[in-house]
């Protein structure tokens, strides 16, 4: 007979021992993570004892499924749900495969929801053809089934709450340059590669809103810094050289925003030429203090979910949301005819830059 | 009743009543029949696949393909259904042989080019996985026509004592019994046993090491076509990324059911309850509102745990046979 741990006879006890003492730690530890999950479950919203029983007396029940979960975007996502949870009193809970991409391992999640009985389910599918028989046997059964993030157009699903109108927030760049340059002027174009889907549509935004002031010409050919922050400056150089009578740029992709501005502060122009685009706070913090950038726009991952509750929970109300809707803390929705939902998109300028952390 | 509780099957049994008690008493929901056969038919495909894969891992190989596989024919049926116009059950049946073709492969691989068996299946996982995406763009596929959805989502009976049986988990349970009586009761299949404890002493005393290996290899192939379309069938849609991870599970489940890696041990049953453990786990904390990549943190912790309790009771009663004998030479 062969021992677990190898071992002759000479250290039998010992090992012995040594096995034991294993067996028993592992289900010491077991023991207090499953405590430490059960309590959680208790009190889904980690909150004060009122929530608690405000909880338990509404009653209600919805469930979010992410295409992943555990990434830095997901926990905002999922702080931004808890937020508006527990000011509502409802159990939400943050699901989703820990791995990406799962389309099965996300349906099944659904599946267990369903079993569950929630009340809602909020997805952000991972296909948006493969959910659409586990969304059919949700509403079969009575469970309103949303979706947020990402759509499933051809699904059952009820509404879409969608982070950003990719056209529309390339229609506010260039409103936000058109209206600092006094709506006329040449514009420059950045963005990153030709193909990105959501860039291209960035893009016609721009032109789309360009069209509405006469005086705006916009400069061709673009930039396409293919997300590479050197090429962004590069790029911006070799155009203020060819074009010195520049007045804006107008940037749809987060390095050239920073790009646009280290050019212009290396040929002196700063502050000369507006700069406006989709971009991340921390990367232009001192560059929309000092006023080299005016401004960036862009979304809250967590203000989408916070969004979405309030959304969802007006819904099981009975109240709809509908076109020009005005959200606390939110702004004024815009609802297309197809159940797509779009949030206001974030205006970052030099008052407001140093409330976002990301 | 001494047998039983000495038999492998009994850590992991003991686990499942612990792990069903726990979440029985946090979810009232848990335990409704409508949840567990929903349990059972998510983990019908796996416990189709595992039948296989403890027949390979009883004959000392291993086989990490099997969810890549499980993936290629899923979209196989998608593929030659949808896109080829072909009849859905022919659809079905190519890719069930697709499956076994692919098992055969990884078999003839292991015992023809001698190619040891993890790294033979770790070829075949990449390269089912690959054609999985070539073969259907990367897409999913579906509008599959009603009466191939009513396999994954209709239900058959009433069967005395269970109700009634969603189809995919009467597949599973015959699928099971027929593993257990080749195991059990064919020398076929205690030739299986006797390729895993020494693959010498099987050939010496007559067994016939290459068909009894191409046997496991293939059946599991074949097995994971079958779970290919029934995930099909469930989710009403095929998808390239099926079975993702579907190897890890399905070796947890049969090392949890008390097979040996080593070879030469193991049984069905038992993998069927480490199937089942896996199945309750996932779904209990999905229940209960538990994050989900703590579920990553628990199946280990289980996987840890029953290894530990079989090997503490074999050392148990090693260390006592052990004093006996040397109380015997005192004498």
């Amino acid at each position: 007979m062969k021992s677990p741990f190898g071992g002759g006879n000479t250290e039998l006890r010992d090992t012995r021992k040594y096995v034991i003492f294993a067996f028993i730690t592992t289900i010491a530890i077991a023991g207090v993570m499953l405590a430490g999950c059960t309590r959680r479950v208790e009190k889904p919203s980690g909150g004060t004892p009122t929530t608690t029983t405000e909880t338990q007396k509404h009653g209600r029940k919805i469930a979010f499924v992410m295409k992943l979960i555990g990434i830095p975007y997901t926990n905002v996502c999922e702080e931004g749900m808890k937020k508006a949870a527990q000011e509502l009193g409802i159990d939400a809970v943050f699901l989703g495969p820990p791995t990406g991409g799962d389309t099965i391992g996300q349906i099944n999640i659904i599946e267990d929801q369903i079993s569950r009985g929630v009340d809602a389910i909020i997805i952000s599918p991972n296909d948006d053809k493969a959910v659409i028989p586990v969304i059919k046997k949700a509403m079969s059964k009575g469970i309103k089934v949303f979706t947020w993030d990402s759509d499933a157009p051809k699904s059952e699903r009820i509404f879409y709450v969608a982070a950003a109108d990719d056209v529309g927030i390339g229609v506010e760049v260039i409103d936000r340059v058109a209206k600092d340059i006094g709506g006329k002027g040449k514009v420059a174009v950045m963005t990153g590669s030709a193909n990105a889907l959501n860039l291209s549509l960035h893009v016609q935004g721009v032109e789309k809103g360009a069209k509405k002031y006469p005086g705006i010409k916009l400069v061709q050919p673009y930039i396409y810094n293919d997300d590479d922050q050197q090429k962004a400056i590069q790029g911006a150089i070799t155009l203020l050289q060819a074009n010195p009578d520049l007045a804006g740029f107008a940037c749809v992709n987060s390095p050239g925003v920073p790009g646009a501005a280290r050019a212009l502060i290396q040929t002196g122009k700063d502050k000369k030429v507006v700069v406006w685009g989709l971009s991340i706070p921390s990367e232009n913090r001192q560059y929309i203090k000092d006023g080299v950038v005016k401004g960036l726009t862009l979304w809250d991952p967590g203000k989408l979910t916070y969004l979405t509750v309030k959304l969802v929970n007006d819904y099981l109300d009975g109240k709809k949301p509908y076109n020009g809707m005005s959200v606390p803390g939110i702004g004024v929705l815009k609802v297309k005819p197809n159940g797509i939902i779009i949030m206001p998109g974030l205006i970052i300028t030099k008052e407001n830059v140093d409330q976002f952390k990301f | 009743m001494r047998t039983i509780l000495r038999s492998k099957e009994s850590a992991v049994f003991g686990l499942f009543i612990v792990v069903f008690a726990i979440f029985a008493s946090m979810s009232e929901r848990f335990s409704t029949p409508d949840n567990l056969f929903n349990v059972a038919r998510q983990y019908s495909e796996l416990a189709v696949v595992t039948v296989g894969l403890t027949m390979v891992i009883i004959s000392g190989g291993i086989d990490i393909s099997v969810g890549s596989v499980v993936g290629l024919s899923s979209i196989l049926v998608g593929v030659l259904a949808g896109g080829q116009h072909m009849n859905i059950w022919a659809a079905c049946g190519l890719a069930v042989i697709a499956g076994l073709a692919c098992g055969s492969i990884n078999g003839l691989v292991i015992t023809k080019l001698r190619v040891q068996p993890i790294v033979a299946t770790l070829a075949m996982m990449s390269a089912a996985r690959g054609l999985a995406y070539i073969l259907s763009e990367a897409r999913s596929i579906s509008g599959f026509p009603q009466s191939f959805v009513d396999l994954g989502q209709t239900s058959i009976g009433p069967v005395p004592l269970l109700g009634f049986v969603p189809i995919s988990v009467a597949i599973a349970l015959g699928l099971v019994i027929l593993g257990v009586v080749i195991l059990r009761y064919t020398a076929f299949g205690r030739g299986i046993y006797a390729v895993g404890s020494s693959e010498e002493a099987a050939r010496l005393s007559g067994v016939d090491v290459f068909r009894t290996k191409m046997f496991c290899y293939g059946f599991t192939g074949m097995l994971c076509g079958l779970g290919g379309v029934m995930m099909a069938a469930r989710v009403a849609s095929s998808v390239p990324d099926a079975g993702m991870g579907f190897e890890f599970e399905a070796i947890t489940a049969v090392v949890m059911g008390g097979s040996s890696l080593k070879g030469g041990e193991g049984n069905i049953i038992g993998t069927i309850i480490g199937v089942a453990v896996m199945g309750i786990l996932r779904n209990g904390l999905n229940l209960t509102g538990v994050p989900n990549t703590w579920q990553v943190l628990f199946l280990g912790i289980m996987l840890i745990l029953a290894v530990l309790a079989d090997n503490l009771r074999t050392w148990l009663r090693t260390s006592r046979e052990l004093q006996y004998s040397a109380h015997d030479h005192a004498k």
